[in-house]
């Protein structure tokens, strides 16, 4: 038996066009043939060849979705074949192989003595083309390491290590990003030090700049009664695990709000090509919501956190995902009349008191937002996704 | 803790009224809240936060009354007292008006026509969102006789403070308790019980103008219109006092608020003076002791006394551990129960850009805390009135024109603050009123697999907060939330709010909540949720049952009863927490429980067991039950009770327990253990605990691990404590040396406090970390261009400080060490460091430490007896980071402190040189050269820059030398003593080289530096260099800068002669590219027939292949056959080519008859050298001839025939010319075949480039040889022939194409005999080879004359590629060609 254990040196999450490392160790657990005693234990082991590859799979609900027959092949012919001993990255998976890098051979022909351990370091670009991490109500996006090996004799098997990615988009080209720097020397002795990671030095900057604070937003919320609040938004763009701050004023309204709720949601839109019926909305996930009675307050603000879990938004050519701040607003639908209770008691009181009952109106309004991705250090901290997995051949 | 967050929420104050508002008090549940203006008095719920009522007064009443001043509550709630400026009180009855509909709720909301009924109340619990319908009904009023100061509720009577210095007591009912009012004159004060020298208040002392009563202390703080202030204990407290009795607290006297902490038994006081002063009971004497103060340093905001005024308003938060300050003319600040400053809004980030005058926030004049401490109500003065404080108004007078805001600050706290349960203690785990925020940083390096490396650097600065939102579903019905627990992966959360409770998993982010909502309603969780293993822990009361009762969840399980373990408890339980399998719980009868644990896996669903071993009552050592402040187990011992652990596996061998922040510990006593190996006997009959020791005071935190790491036992088994303004403390074991001879008078157990700079919320043990959280602002207004902020049309908030929520973390392993080297503990010290040098900032720890010494010791304005720098050099040279630590301190520090660091060091020169000798640590010396420069003249530390950059050039540290280089050149040479200069006149008088250097060693002969000769020796080759080139340097001598510049080249051009002349040219490319200003062509056109000369060509390109990573050529079977065919076809081809070359060139073929002549000639005389080659070959890789066996003698023929052909062709065989044509096309085929062979085991492309790169420089220089090198090795045809026509057609020193001839010659023989890879190549550029054996025999037939026949090049010449004369010559020829024959022969014999 040997022991084979993937682990993602950084974490489990990347952005798309990061170089990901994994090690992998292939263990031979079992004893020296000294110690063990019988002859079979002790001997030791040999492994045929591992490779190791990059795949992405897009499941999707049958009852939304219609895949494009194009040039996707499906897979499910292919991983109910019984080719036991050939290496199908996506043997078992469910849906399309919407990603599938180009297979690394770790190894062939190697054998392991009782207790030694062999460390391989795999190392492969995630393209930048690819589609983000995502599971959604009709669309699931799911990256995987597999890794495959197999011993003399014996079928094939697969490790499968998840991680999660991020997409940040404009990525594509880098070279846009070091403009301002001095041109590539042309002694071939003075190349550069390749930066430990560019691509996340320079996504980090991207990021930093697209949602940065700018001059803030604010908004008028009226109803057909008069003016209900103003917002002030201090920002359009967001990162990941930020907060989504926003000042709401009642001070100057007419209309009477009593609460206020915002939800922070996310719209999955399927492709016209690709929905199941014509009329098929998109489907809402909410995700943090803020609620305040807001009915005696002058000022107050709203301050949601952004779950780092949470996947950005994006498109690919199936679905599309947005996100929005949906806004719920309760006024008073009679503002003009007074339901307090003023009572004189006797000459020397009188006693205000709030009313028993308030006739209300709901009032919504869906503000669209954008979400970026944040430094995948940071989001790794958080994901659950475990960063290492093992099995046993 | 507490820390504020986001924004304050402005309220919308009364329409009815517009005075300003004067006080707002909660009532004891804090639900309501009662703000009193100067006409009115209204209720405000809590939550949701909606005014409920508003009772006004008539203008006749308010003749009569006066202006409302302050209230209070009655404890029940049903009524409020309010004192007026007209010396009443009035009294008001709140009652829930039943008149209204929807079980008395109000602003029920109906939206169209379907009305939303309130939800059912269960066990009379409101909905949170239901708000109660209160009426306020006056009830009577009582005239005293004098204007009123200020009022107190105390159990069912309000004492009332009068200017006359009276305490009036009155009932509820409104009558007047006649027998209990105490006058001030009447009470006899003194410092202490125990004295009974008291005296009494006098006239000028004044009234009470603000007091407080603690049951817990039992007495009443009062403040007097004086600013002195009095603990006064009422008669009836104790018995054999008949009267009231006080005691002053000392050195006071310009008290002007006082606040009291019941749990912890503190009285804080406010000054004028904008300090506080924070006071314990001595419990032995009776006297008042300052327990610490409250100062904001100069360092956080100068001046705080002028300008922030006086203390307005103190109030410690409702579970008592944190306690607000505002100023009279503005600004709040939060401290920890003894006194850690967690937040104050003067200066730092809350100044305003626009006008920093304004303080923020503006002046308060009254605060209440609200539920759980989640708000902060506050009753500011309007921005607009902010600036009154610069008159000297008196207060009343500026709040009478003045408008005032209510407001509401919103916090988050620790969860350690109310439920100090382990899992809490691990982790930063912060709970506000609707959020929980995780510290993602502590959990993530737990459960990685890895070993901390790089990662859990990485995760330890991590800043980012995990926010988790509390379910809605949950928090409606049931907030606030009061506990929360975190497990100790920091993975699963338990949160408790007004009933039941609810739980979420970070990994499924989900919450579970009950889901039966009758049992949600009918639990309340009273003392505390934690998690053991994966069940909730919880203590609560059962509201049908009536019963409190610990309960046990399961987590995975259906959040439901009926998976619950209920075990029955006789008394409200307090404080719980777990030890291992033991769970430990404090209740209000002043007990101690310890159950044990165990999990049974039954099926479906796994379960506990719970039993209990032991109950201890510890009201003896309890002042009152709510004053245990934290409980747990621990498996510490302290040292004379335990003779040696053989418990090995961590048991509870002691209790600790934090009564009103002593820490007491009860240690087990097992001394009347029997048999202590024997488990089942302890069960029966459970060990008691000794009578207490006190271990410390002033505690707010204890952390303790139960986990065990052997590798650190120091750190896992210290104790630490958070003392707030003492910083903190570490319990720390002390590991005898050798078990036997264990000291007596040693104690096993040391106290060392030290400061933190952050709060303290999670200590790492292992990772010798601890971890906080802090409290900053930051402005969101700076970004656009609004009104000031005075200006208040809209988005007033916006312009206020945003408070957010920082991570802090803080090393503090050089704290403990300085400590113990302080105490003479220097082994411990060592232990203790030994075992944390694999963590990534312990070269930190060091530094720190030793920057802590110095800065203290340095400084210090009295010699000092003892000085500890010494003791931590010795220290930290036990650790390699030795050197490096010492100059990176120097390089923190203040240069004026950098002799009295040296003198203990020792002298920077020679650490300078041992870093240099250690080998590798360049950077470090490159520090120390910095030090150098400061310290000592020019000279020396040009003398070092010089070793250090040579020792850089060395290792290739190209940064380092650039560094240098300009670090050399900076030197300012008018500051260079003499000798510099000298030196260079000296060398320039004479360009002999070797005259020259003895005499600049003879000169330098008095000193004794090493570096010096070395120096000049590198000047004197330089300098004849120079002179060689340009002999510009007689002229430059006076510019000394541009001596200096010359004395750097002289060394930069050495060390590139140096690496061109050991074949380097990698290293020699990635030099002249890194170092400015060396311009490489140049050079190398100088050193072209020096260092640039090539004898070795062999051994060249082997250097070449290894250095670029370029693989040596293969020969596959398939070039083989196709090479034999050629072989076979060479004997025309080759000479056809040739011809054709030839007359390509153009050049003459009239040499003939001259060049063989002469090639004999030379040949006799230089017979010996081919031996000499072959030896050297044969030494070299024997391995390679492997291959060999292959070539069969017709090649050997071949190569001869070749040389037949060659000279052959020269005869004019015109007849082989149809065989060109064929041999060509062949040629073309094979070499396209090769060529496609090659691709695939070409090196990697960066080599290739660089090795091209070289190649266009060496051609651009002139040094063919290499040029030549390179282009065989790339295996580049063309290159090979840009080199030979370089060399045909420059002015090519002739000595270096014989070389080129000569080393040609000897790589074909390495190729015949080691590298048969080459072959083909080889055979490809055999034309240019001809052409270069022409050009150097054409000019050897020049220049016959002028060459020595002991310098030939040409010998070599024949030998190699066998010129075509060699017919006349063959018998010479043949021998050593057969000796080769011979030799090869013999390894195909063993190869067949």
């Amino acid at each position: 038996m040997v022991e084979v254990s993937g682990h993602l040196l950084r974490g489990p999450v990347f952005l798309a066009g990061e170089t990901l490392q994994c090690e992998i160790n292939f263990h031979h657990p079992g004893l020296l043939s000294a110690e063990s005693g019988d002859g079979n234990s002790g001997n030791k082991i040999r492994l045929a060849w591992a490779s190791v590859q990059i795949i992405c799979q897009c499941t999707v609900s049958e009852s939304r979705v219609i895949l494009p027959r194009g040039p996707l092949p499906s897979t499910v012919d292919v991983s109910t074949t019984g080719c036991d001993t050939s290496f199908v990255p996506n043997k078992g998976e469910r849906g399309l192989t919407v990603l599938s890098t180009k297979p690394k051979i770790l190894f062939c022909d190697l054998s392991l003595q009782p207790r030694q351990t062999k460390t391989f370091r795999y190392e492969d670009c995630i393209p930048t083309d690819s589609p983000p991490s995502y599971r959604g109500q009709a669309v699931k996006y799911s990256y995987k390491i597999i890794i495959g090996t197999q011993r003399f004799q014996q079928p094939t098997k697969l490790l499968r290590i998840p991680f999660r990615v991020l997409v940040l988009y404009g990525l594509n080209d880098l070279s846009v990003y070091n403009e301002g720097e001095e041109v590539a020397p042309s002694n071939p002795f003075l190349r550069p030090k390749q930066k430990e990671n560019a691509v996340l030095d320079i996504a980090t900057q991207v990021m930093a700049t697209v949602t940065a604070r700018k001059s803030p937003h604010s908004y008028n919320i009226t109803n057909s009664h008069g003016r209900v609040a103003k917002l002030l938004l201090f920002k359009q763009a967001f990162k990941l695990g930020d907060d989504i701050v926003g000042v709401f004023e009642f001070k100057e309204g007419n209309v009477p709000c009593v609460q206020y709720s915002v939800t922070l949601q996310s719209e999955e839109q399927i492709s016209e090509e690709c929905r199941h019926k014509l009329g098929q909305g998109s489907a809402i996930t909410s995700f943090v919501k803020h609620q305040e009675m807001c009915l005696h307050v002058d000022e107050t603000h709203m301050a949601i956190p952004i779950p780092l879990t949470a996947s950005p938004g994006f498109i690919t050519d199936i679905v599309c995902l947005r996100w929005r701040l949906h806004f719920e607003f309760v006024t008073l639908s009679d503002p003009g009349k007074k339901s307090d209770v003023v009572n004189k008691i006797g000459d020397d009181f009188t006693s205000w008191r709030g009313p028993a009952n308030i006739n209300v109106e709901t009032m919504v309004w869906d503000l669209p937002i954008k979400i970026f991705p944040a430094n995948p250090l940071h989001v790794s901290g958080v994901t659950l996704i475990k960063s290492g997995a093992s099995m046993k051949v | 803790m507490y820390f504020p967050i986001g924004w304050p929420k402005y309220l919308k104050i009364d329409e009815v009224s517009s005075s300003p508002i004067r006080y707002i008090v909660s009532s004891c549940d804090r639900m309501l809240f009662a703000v009193i203006s100067d006409d009115c008095l209204s209720l405000w719920y809590s939550k949701p936060c909606v005014k409920i009522v508003t009772h006004s007064q008539s203008k006749k009443t308010l003749a009569k009354f006066g202006t409302y001043m302050a209230a209070e509550w009655k404890p029940d709630s049903s009524m409020i007292a309010v004192i007026t400026s007209n010396h009443h009180v009035v009294f008001y009855r709140v009652e829930i008006d039943i008149s209204v509909p929807n079980h008395h709720c109000l602003y029920v909301q109906h939206e169209g026509k379907t009305p939303q009924n309130p939800r059912f109340n269960i066990n009379g619990i409101l909905d949170s969102d239901s708000v109660p319908a209160i009426k306020l009904i006056f009830e009577t009023s009582v005239t005293l006789t004098t204007d009123i100061a200020c009022c107190l509720c105390v159990r069912d009577e309000i004492l009332i403070s009068t200017v006359d210095g009276f305490l009036n007591r009155l009932k509820w009912n409104g009558n007047k308790n006649e027998k209990a009012t105490l006058h001030l004159s009447d009470i006899p004060v003194s410092v202490d019980l125990q004295q009974f020298r008291a005296s009494k208040l006098t006239e000028s002392d004044g009234h009470a103008v603000n007091m407080e009563y603690s049951p817990t202390l039992g007495g009443y703080s009062l403040v007097l219109s004086s600013g002195k202030a009095l603990f006064l204990i009422p008669p009836s407290t104790r018995a054999e006092r008949a009267t009231a009795h006080a005691v002053r607290a000392q050195d006071l006297s310009d008290a002007v608020t006082v606040a009291v902490n019941h749990r912890y038994r503190l009285i804080a006081f406010g000054c004028l003076t904008g300090e506080g002063i924070v006071y314990t009971i001595d419990e032995a004497v009776g006297a008042l002791e300052v327990s610490h103060k409250l100062i904001i340093s100069s360092k956080e905001f100068p001046d705080v006394g002028n300008i922030a005024g006086s203390v307005s308003c103190l109030k410690w938060t409702p579970d008592g551990t944190a306690l607000a300050l505002t100023w009279k003319n503005g600004g709040f600040s939060l401290w920890s129960v003894f006194g850690a400053l967690l937040v104050c809004t003067l200066g730092g980030d809350y100044v305003f850009q626009k006008d920093s005058s304004l303080l923020y926030p503006y002046p308060v004049t009254s605060l209440e805390w609200g539920l759980e401490g989640y708000h902060l109500w506050m009753v500011c003065e309007s921005a607009t009135d902010s600036k009154s404080h610069t008159e000297d108004d008196l207060p009343s007078s500026s709040i009478e024109s003045s408008k005032s805001e209510l407001i509401q600050f919103q916090f988050v706290k620790s969860a350690l603050s109310v439920n100090p349960c382990v899992g809490n203690h691990e982790h930063v785990f912060l709970q506000g009123e609707d959020k929980l925020y995780m510290s993602t940083s502590d959990t993530v390096s737990r459960h990685s697999p890895q070993p901390k490396g790089e990662q859990s650097n990485i995760d330890i600065g991590n800043k980012n907060w995990q926010v988790i939102p509390i379910s809605h579903n949950y928090t409606a019905a049931n907030w606030p939330i009061r506990y929360s627990a975190v497990d100790r992966a920091g993975q699963c959360i338990a949160v408790a709010g007004k009933t039941g409770f609810a739980h979420y998993a970070l990994f499924h982010r989900k919450w579970k909540l009950f889901g039966n909502e009758t049992q949600e309603r009918d639990m309340v969780v009273s003392g505390g949720i934690t998690w053991w293993k994966d069940f909730i822990c919880l203590a609560c009361y059962n509201i049908p049952g009536q019963q409190d009762e610990i309960r046990f969840y399961p987590r995975n399980c259906k959040l439901d009863n009926t998976f619950a373990h209920v075990c029955k408890v006789p008394s409200q339980v307090l404080l719980l927490n777990t030890f291992k399998d033991t769970l430990i719980i404090f209740c209000a009868d002043s007990h101690v429980m310890l159950f044990g644990i165990e999990r049974k896996n039954t099926q479906p669903n796994p379960t506990v067991v719970v039993h209990k071993i032991q109950e201890v009552s510890l009201s003896n050592f309890i002042p009152h039950p709510l004053c245990v402040a934290g409980l747990t187990l621990t498996s510490l011992t302290s040292e004379s009770l335990l003779t040696k652990a053989q418990h090995t596996a961590k048991e509870a061998e002691s209790m600790l327990l934090n009564v009103s922040g002593k820490l007491l510990m009860f240690q087990r006593d097992r001394s009347a253990q029997s048999k202590p190996s024997k488990g089942d006997e302890r069960k029966l009959k459970p060990l008691p605990f000794y009578s207490p020791s006190v271990v410390a005071t002033s505690v707010e935190n204890i952390w303790a691990t139960s986990k065990a790491n052997s590798g650190k036992v120091q750190l896992m088994e210290a104790l630490w404590l958070g003392c707030g303004a003492h910083g903190m403390k570490v319990w720390l074991p002390l590991y005898p040396r050798n078990e036997g001879k264990a000291h007596n008078f040693m104690s096993k157990r040391i106290m060392l406090p030290f400061n933190v700079d952050i709060y303290p919320l999670a200590v790492l043990f292992e990772d010798a970390v601890i971890l906080g959280a802090a409290s900053d602002a930051v402005f969101y207004e700076n970004s656009f261009s609004a009104s000031p902020p005075s200006n208040l049309d809209g988005g007033k908030i916006a312009h206020l400080p945003f408070c957010i929520l920082e991570r802090t973390s803080q090393i503090y392993l050089h704290h403990i060490l300085r400590q113990l080297l302080r105490r003479n503990l220097g082994f411990h010290a060592l232990d203790l460091a030994r075992c944390c040098t694999e963590l990534p900032y312990f070269p930190h720890v060091l530094e720190l430490l030793l920057h802590g010494v110095l800065e203290a010791e340095a400084t210090s304005k009295a010699p000092i007896p003892d000085p500890l720098l010494p003791r931590v050099v010795a220290f930290i040279q036990e650790f390699p980071e030795f050197l490096q630590t010492v100059v990176h301190c120097a390089r923190k520090t203040e240069v004026a402190l950098w002799p009295y660091l040296f003198s203990t060091v020792g002298n920077p020169k020679d650490l300078f040189e041992e870093c240099l000798k250690v080998g590798g640590n360049l950077e470090t010396a490159a520090s120390y050269l910095i030090i150098l420069q400061n310290l000592e003249n020019p000279k020396v530390s040009r003398q070092h820059a010089t070793l250090l950059l040579e020792a850089s050039l060395e290792s290739n540290c190209w940064e380092l030398c650039r560094d240098l280089v300009r670090f050399l050149q900076a030197i300012d040479p008018n500051d260079v003593d003499s000798p510099p200069h000298g030196s260079v006149n000296r060398m320039s008088g004479s360009s002999n080289y070797q005259s020259i250097r003895t005499a600049s060693v003879a000169g330098d002969a008095i000193s004794r530096d090493v570096p010096k000769p070395k120096e000049k020796l590198k000047q004197t080759v330089s300098d004849s260099k120079v002179i060689s080139s340009k002999k510009p340097l007689q002229r430059t001598k006076s510019n000394e800068a541009s001596a200096e510049k010359v004395y750097i080249d002289m060394i930069l051009s050495r060390h590139a002669r140096k690496l061109l002349s050991t074949n380097q040219i990698r290293t020699l490319g990635y030099y002249s590219a890194n170092m400015q200003g060396f311009q490489l062509v140049s050079w190398l056109r100088r050193e072209r027939v020096r260092a640039a000369k090539l004898e070795d060509f062999v051994t060249a390109v082997r250097d070449v292949h290894s250095q670029f990573d370029w693989p040596l050529p293969i020969l596959t079977y398939n070039t083989y056959h196709q090479m034999k065919k050629d072989m076979a076809l060479s004997v025309s081809s080759l000479a056809s080519s040739s011809l054709l070359e030839e007359d390509i060139l153009g050049s003459p073929t009239f040499a003939n008859g001259t060049d063989s002549s002469f090639v004999m000639s030379s040949l006799s005389s230089s017979v010996p050298p081919p031996p000499d080659s072959f030896t050297c070959m044969s030494q070299s890789q024997s391995d390679d001839v492997l291959l060999r066996p292959q070539l069969s003698k017709t090649e050997e023929s071949s190569l001869a025939t070749m040389e037949i052909s060659d000279s052959s062709s020269l005869l004019g065989e015109y007849e082989l010319v149809n065989d060109i044509v064929l041999g060509c096309e062949q040629q073309e085929t094979l070499d396209l075949e090769t060529m496609t062979q090659e691709a695939a085991n070409r090196g990697p492309p960066q080599s290739e480039i660089e090795l091209r790169y070289l190649l266009q420089i060496f051609l651009e220089a002139g040094c063919l040889e290499w040029a030549l090198v390179i282009a065989i090795v790339l295996r580049d045809t063309l290159g090979v022939s840009r080199t030979v026509n370089t060399a045909s057609l420059t002015d090519t020193q002739l000595d270096m194409v014989a070389r080129m001839r000569e080393g040609l010659s000897y790589l074909e023989l390495w190729v015949d005999t080691e590298c048969v890879g080459y072959k083909p190549f080889f055979h490809s550029i055999r034309n240019q080879i001809q052409v270069l054996a022409k050009i150097s025999e054409q000019t050897v037939t020049e220049r016959q004359s002028s060459i020595s026949p002991r310098h030939s090049p040409t010998y070599e010449l024949e030998e190699g590629n066998s010129s075509p004369v060699i017919q006349n010559i063959r018998g010479n020829d043949m021998f050593t060609e057969n000796d080769i024959e011979n030799e090869e022969k013999q390894s195909e014999c063993i190869l067949s």
